[in-house]
C-alpha cells in the first residue's frame, strides 16, 4: 500500500542535455583534485516513495552504478510516508558525512506551501538531476472526451461533476490539474481531486469507471496507453514526445500553454561539504552518461537528462516559486 | 511451444537460481521483520544481468517461498514472519507446543505448495477473464471486501465477544494513525513526523505477538526449559501431514481457488486472502469450536490460501501493467527494463515469457518442497534450545528485524509500545489476531470509504450502485446480520438455564 | 480475574473517551460533515462500548487459558513482575541508545542485560552475546544490506 509516484521522465529539451554534458566534462577536468572524496563504508540512500515506483527505479538503477563506480555498497532505504515528508525530513536531518544522500523529488518545493512541513529545498544539497517527467491528462477507453477541449468544455459547463485523480490530495499531480483548470479560466476543483495512493491506484479507479480522468505521470501509463486501454488526450509539457505522435502536448493545444513537470534529484543533507557533493556530482555524471543508464531510460520511455549542482539548485528554486504560486492560486496554501 | 518452455526452464542456470532464490526466500521469510518486498528489492540489482526469464522466476521464487516461511517462527515461536502467516498462528503454535511442530510445518508446507500450483494454473487459464473482473474493483468494491476482510477477525475468534471486538478496535484505532487520505491531515502523531506514515504493520507484528510472548516468557520463570521436549521424526511428520492433507483435500481445493481470486483483486493479496479463507473453514468445518485450539484445518486453509493469492496477485500486473503490489510494481519494471511491456498484448507478443512464467511458477512451487523440509529440520532445532538462550537471540533478531523497516528507532519505540499493549490484553484474555486485522486492514477500509464519500459526495446509496459493489455489499451486510443474531441466540441461551 | 476484568473496561472506556476528544478537533472534508476524525471516532465509540459491556460482565470469570503456569506466592510474583518489568526497561535503553551507541554496542548490552535476566551466567551471556552480534551484522548489514547505525564505532565502520 506504500505510494507510488512515477519519475519516468518525458520531456526535456535537448539543449539541456548537451549543456549539461559541456558543462560537467570541463568540470571534471578541472576540479578532480579538490572532489578526491571517497567512500570508504556503505552509504544509505534514502527515498521518500515506494519500492517499486518511479522514483525507486530510478534511485536503485543509479546506486548499482554507483556502487561499481565508488567500490562501496549503496543502499536503498525506502522511507515513505506523509506524501513525501517522512523521507525527505530523514534526508535532510541526516549527518552531512557523505554516508547519507537521498532521491529528493518535486515535492519538496510543494509540501511547504501545502503546510505539511517547515521543510525547503534549502534544507538540502542538492548533487544532481536525473529525471524529469510530465503530467499526463489520461481517461478510460470508453469515455466520451475526445480531446482536451471536450474535457474542459464538459467541466466548464458542470462544474463538480467530472472527478479525477493520480496522488494524494495536494500532491503534484493533483497541483497539475488544478492548476491547468485555474489557467483555463476554470475554477481549480471544476473536477473534483479523490486522493489515491500513487499513480497504479489512480489507474486502476480510471479503468474500474471510479474517476472520469486521471493525471499521473504519463509514463506511468505509457503501455496502457499504447495498448489502447486507456486514452491520453494530452500531457502537460511543451515538448512533442516521440512515442505518442498524435496527443498533443498542452504547450500548444491550450490556449495558456500550461505545462507542468515533476523532476527527481539526487541531493544531500543540509551542509553536505563541497568537496562531497563535488565527487557525488562527477560520479553522478558518469553513472548517468553510461550505457546502462540509457538503457534504463529507453526501457523506461524516458530521455536521459542530467543537471549539475548549480543547475539542480536553480531548477529547485524556479520551481519552488511557480508551484508556490499555483498552490496559492488554487486556494491549497496554509 | 511446450518443448521450447521446458527448454528455458529446465537449463542449469535457471533451476539454480530458482534453488537459491527459494533457500533466500525462506530465509528472509522465516525472518519475523523481513519483508518479501524487501527481499525482492534487494533482488534488482541482481537482474540487471539476469535475462528477463531467470529474473522473473527469481523474483517468483522469493515471494512463493517467503510468504510459506512466515508459517515458521508462527509455529515455532508464536512470531508470525509475515501478516498472512496471522491468521493462523495460534493454532500453529499451540500444535508444536504439543510436539507436532515438524508435521504442522509440513502441512503449511505441502498446502502452500498446492495452492501455489492451483494459483498458477488458475493463472495460466482463466487470467485474462479474471483481469478483466479485477478491473472493475473501485474503491467501493474495495472497501466491501476488506470490511469481509474484518468481520473475519471476530468470526474466528474463541474469546469472549466484547473482547474480540474492543481487540478489533484497537487495531482500528492504530491505523487511524498518521496521516490521513481525505485531507492530508496528521492524526496522533503529537508532532513526530515519523509517525505521519502510521504505524507499519511489521513492527506492529513484532510487538504484539514478538514481545509479548519473550515478556511473557520473563515473567514464567520457566527459563531452563525447552519450548517443547520432544521432537518428531521427519518420516512420521510427513506421514502425518500427507494424511491431514488427504482428510482436508476439499479445504485446499477450496481455499487455493478461493485464495487465487482474492488474491487478484486489487488492494487484497495474501493477508486478506489468508484471513478469510480461515473464516471461511470455520464457518464450514465440523468442528470449529476447536479453531485457534490447535486445529490442523484451518492451517490447510490459510496455508493455500495465501500462496494461492501470489499467482492470483499477478493477473492484474501481466495483463494490464499495473501492479497489485510493490513485488508485482518491481517486476513490472524488470520486464520495461527488458524491453517486454506487460499488457494485453504481452501474451500475443511474447507468449514464450508468459509460460515460462507459468512453468517458473509451477517448478518454484515444487522446489520448495524439499528446501521447505530442509528449513523446517533445522529450524525445529531451535525448540531444544533453552529458553533462557533462545529469549534474547528472538529479541535481537526481532528488533534488528523492525528496525529494518523503518531505518530508524522509531521502530524500536513501536514494538516497546505494542509489545507492552498485546502482553496486558493476552493476560486479560484480549485475542490479538483481531487487532492485527485492524492493523492491516483499518487502513483499506477507511482509504476506500473516504474516497467513495468523496466521489459520491456523501451519497451512502453509491455504495450499492455497482454490480460487484452491491453484490459483495449485501454479502457483508448478511455476515454482519448472521453475527449480531448468533451474538443474540448465545446471551439469550445464556440466559435461560440460569432463569 | 474480575477485578482485571472491571479495570481494564474503564481503562478502555477511558482511552476511548480521550480518542474521542481528540479525534473532535480535526478538520473535515470539503462539502461534508465528517472528515479525519471519523474513523478514530469510530473506533473511539467501539472501545467505549466494549469496555462497558466488559466492566459491567465482570463477574462472569473470563474463558482464560490457565496452561501457563502462575507463580502463587508473593515473592515469587513479585520476582518475576520484576523480571518483566526489567525486560521492557532494557527494550527501552535500546529504543534510546541504538542509534548514539551504534547498533554493535547498544545490541551486546541488549543481548547480555536479557540473557541475564533469563537467568544466564554472566560468562555464557558473553560467549553469546559476541557471536550472536557478529553474526546479525553479518545477516544485515553485509548481506541484507539494512543500513545499520555504527555509532560511537563510525571511526571503524567499513
Amino acid at each position: 500500500m506504500k505510494q507510488v509516484r512515477s519519475t519516468l521522465s518525458t520531456a526535456t529539451t535537448l539543449a539541456f542535455g548537451i549543456a549539461a554534458a559541456a558543462m560537467s566534462s570541463t568540470a571534471v577536468a578541472d576540479t578532480s583534485d579538490q572532489c578526491g572524496w571517497q567512500p570508504d563504508r556503505a552509504v544509505t540512500v534514502i527515498v521518500p516513495w515506494g519500492t517499486g515506483g518511479g522514483t525507486d527505479a530510478n534511485a536503485r538503477r543509479l546506486a548499482s552504478l554507483l556502487e561499481d563506480e565508488m567500490g562501496v555498497p549503496f543502499n536503498v532505504v525506502n522511507r515513505t510516508g506523509g506524501n513525501g515528508v517522512v523521507g525527505h525530513t530523514m534526508l535532510a536531518r541526516g549527518k552531512p558525512d557523505g554516508y547519507t544522500i537521498g532521491a529528493a523529488t518535486v515535492e519538496i518545493d510543494t509540501m511547504h506551501w501545502i503546510g505539511l512541513t517547515p521543510l525547503t529545498y534549502r534544507d538540502i544539497t542538492p548533487i544532481a538531476l536525473i529525471d524529469r517527467t510530465s503530467a499526463g491528462v489520461l481517461v478510460a477507453k470508453d469515455s466520451p472526451y475526445a480531446s482536451l477541449d471536450d474535457l474542459l468544455d464538459a467541466a466548464r459547463d458542470n462544474p463538480g461533476e467530472l472527478t479525477a485523480s493520480g496522488t494524494a490530495q495536494g500532491g503534484i499531480w493533483h497541483l497539475a490539474l488544478a492548476g491547468m483548470l485555474k489557467a483555463e479560466g476554470l475554477a481549480p476543483d471544476a473536477i473534483r481531486w479523490i486522493p489515491s495512493k500513487g499513480a497504479g491506484p489512480a489507474l486502476k479507479e480510471l479503468m474500474a469507471g471510479g474517476v472520469d480522468v486521471a493525471t499521473p505521470a504519463l509514463s506511468e501509463a505509457l503501455p496502457l496507453v499504447e495498448q489502447g486501454e486507456i486514452k491520453a488526450l494530452g500531457y502537460m509539457s511543451d515538448t512533442p514526445m516521440e512515442q505518442l505522435p498524435d496527443v498533443p502536448a498542452t504547450g500548444e493545444a491550450l490556449d495558456s500553454g500550461w505545462t507542468l513537470g515533476a523532476f527527481v534529484t539526487i541531493s544531500g543533507p543540509k551542509g553536505l561539504p563541497d568537496e562531497i557533493a563535488c565527487a557525488y556530482e562527477q560520479a553522478v555524471d558518469q553513472a548517468v552518461h553510461s550505457d546502462a543508464w540509457a538503457e534504463f531510460k529507453q526501457s523506461r520511455g524516458a530521455p536521459v537528462v542530467f543537471e549539475d549542482r548549480q543547475q539542480t539548485r536553480q531548477t529547485l528554486a524556479e520551481a519552488d516559486d511557480k508551484l508556490g504560486d499555483v498552490i496559492q492560486s488554487i486556494g491549497l496554501a496554509q | 511451444m511446450l518443448v521450447e518452455t521446458l527448454a528455458n526452464l529446465f537449463t542449469p542456470e535457471h533451476l539454480a537460481v530458482i534453488a537459491a532464490c527459494t533457500l533466500y526466500g525462506t530465509v528472509v521469510g522465516a525472518m519475523p521483520g523481513l519483508t518479501a518486498t524487501m527481499a525482492v528489492a534487494l533482488l534488482v540489482p541482481f537482474t540487471y544481468f539476469m535475462d528477463p526469464l531467470m529474473a522473473i522466476s527469481a523474483i517468483v521464487a522469493t515471494t512463493s517461498t517467503a510468504i510459506f516461511a512466515g508459517d515458521i517462527p508462527g509455529a515455532l515461536m508464536r512470531i508470525p514472519g509475515t501478516p498472512a502467516s496471522a491468521a493462523y498462528v495460534e493454532d500453529a503454535h499451540r500444535l508444536s507446543r504439543a510436539g507436532r511442530a515438524r508435521s504442522t510445518l509440513c502441512v503449511s508446507l505441502f498446502a502452500a505448495a498446492i495452492g501455489g500450483l492451483v494459483g498458477v494454473a488458475m493463472l495460466a487459464l482463466i487470467a485474462p477473464q479474471l483481469a478483466r473482473v479485477a478491473m472493475q474493483f473501485s474503491s467501493y468494491e474495495t472497501f466491501w471486501l476488506a470490511c469481509l476482510g474484518l468481520s473475519c477477525a471476530v468470526m474466528t475468534s474463541n474469546a469472549d465477544v466484547a473482547k474480540s471486538f474492543a481487540s478489533l478496535f484497537l487495531g482500528l484505532f492504530i491505523a487511524s494513525i498518521g496521516i490521513d487520505v481525505a485531507v492530508g491531515y496528521p492524526r496522533f502523531t503529537f508532532g513526530n513526523f515519523e509517525l505521519y506514515d502510521g504505524i507499519s504493520f511489521i513492527p506492529a507484528i513484532i510487538g504484539l505477538f514478538a514481545l509479548s510472548e519473550i515478556l511473557r516468557s520473563a515473567r514464567s520463570g520457566e527459563t531452563g526449559t525447552r519450548v517443547t521436549a520432544d521432537q518428531e521424526p521427519l518420516p512420521a511428520a510427513l506421514r502425518e501431514a500427507l494424511a491431514t492433507l488427504r482428510r482436508y483435500k476439499r479445504n485446499v481445493a477450496r481455499s487455493s481457488v478461493l485464495g487465487t481470486l482474492i488474491g487478484a483483486l486489487p488492494g487484497a493479496g495474501a493477508d486478506i486472502a489468508a484471513w478469510i479463507c480461515y473464516a471461511v473453514s470455520r464457518r464450514f468445518s465440523r468442528q470449529p469450536e476447536r479453531y485457534g485450539q490447535g486445529h490442523v484445518e484451518g492451517i490447510v486453509d490459510g496455508g493455500s490460501a495465501n500462496n494461492a493469492a501470489i499467482g492470483g496477485a499477478w493477473t492484474p500486473a501481466l495483463v494490464f501493467g499495473i501492479p497489485g503490489d510493490s513485488v508485482t510494481a518491481i517486476a513490472i519494471g524488470i520486464l520495461l527494463l527488458n524491453g517486454l511491456t506487460p499488457g494485453p498484448r504481452i501474451f500475443t507478443d511474447s507468449p514464450e515469457l508468459v509460460h515460462t512464467l507459468y512453468g517458473a511458477f509451477a517448478l518454484t512451487n515444487l522446489i520448495m518442497i524439499p528446501a521447505g523440509l530442509l528449513v523446517i529440520l533445522v529450524a525445529s532445532w531451535l525448540l531444544r534450545i533453552p529458553r533462557r538462550v533462545l529469549m534474547p537471540i528472538v529479541l535481537l533478531f526481532s528488533l534488528v528485524g523492525a528496525y529494518a523497516i523503518t531505518n530508524s528507532a522509531i521502530a524500536i519505540w513501536i514494538v516497546l509500545a505494542l509489545g507492552a499493549l498485546g502482553y496486558a490484553m493476552e493476560a486479560n484474555g484480549f485475542p490479538l489476531a483481531p487487532a492485527i486485522l485492524g492493523i492491516v486492514l483499518g487502513g483499506i477500509v477507511e482509504d476506500n470509504f473516504m474516497t467513495s464519500m468523496l466521489k459520491a459526495q456523501g451519497d451512502l446509496l453509491a455504495f450499492f450502485e455497482r454490480p460487484w459493489a452491491a453484490a459483495l455489499g449485501t454479502l457483508t451486510l448478511l455476515v454482519w446480520a448472521l453475527l449480531l443474531w448468533r451474538a443474540a441466540r448465545d446471551a439469550l441461551r445464556r440466559r435461560s438455564p440460569a432463569s | 480475574m474480575a477485578q482485571h476484568d472491571r479495570l481494564a473496561g474503564c481503562l478502555l472506556i477511558l482511552f476511548g473517551a480521550l480518542v474521542l476528544w481528540r479525534a473532535s478537533g480535526f478538520p473535515s472534508m470539503a462539502g461534508l460533515a465528517y472528515g479525519p476524525g471519523l474513523f478514530p471516532s469510530i473506533a473511539a465509540i467501539g472501545l467505549i462500548g466494549c469496555g462497558a459491556i466488559i466492566a459491567l460482565g465482570a463477574r462472569r470469570p473470563a474463558s482464560r487459558d490457565t496452561s501457563r503456569s502462575e507463580s502463587t506466592t508473593g515473592t515469587s510474583r513479585r520476582r518475576a513482575n520484576a523480571r518483566m518489568a526489567s525486560l521492557l526497561g532494557v527494550v527501552l535503553g535500546y529504543a534510546l541508545l541504538l542509534e548514539p551507541l551504534g547498533f554493535h554496542v547498544a545490541s551486546l548490552l541488549l543481548v547480555v542485560a536479557a540473557a541475564r535476566i533469563f537467568g544466564l551466567p554472566w560468562g555464557r551471556c558473553l560467549l553469546l552475546a559476541v557471536p550472536l552480534v557478529v553474526a546479525v551484522h553479518a545477516l544485515f548489514y553485509s548481506l541484507l544490506h539494512v543500513p545499520l547505525p555504527w555509532g560511537v564505532l563510525t571511526p571503524v565502520a567499513w
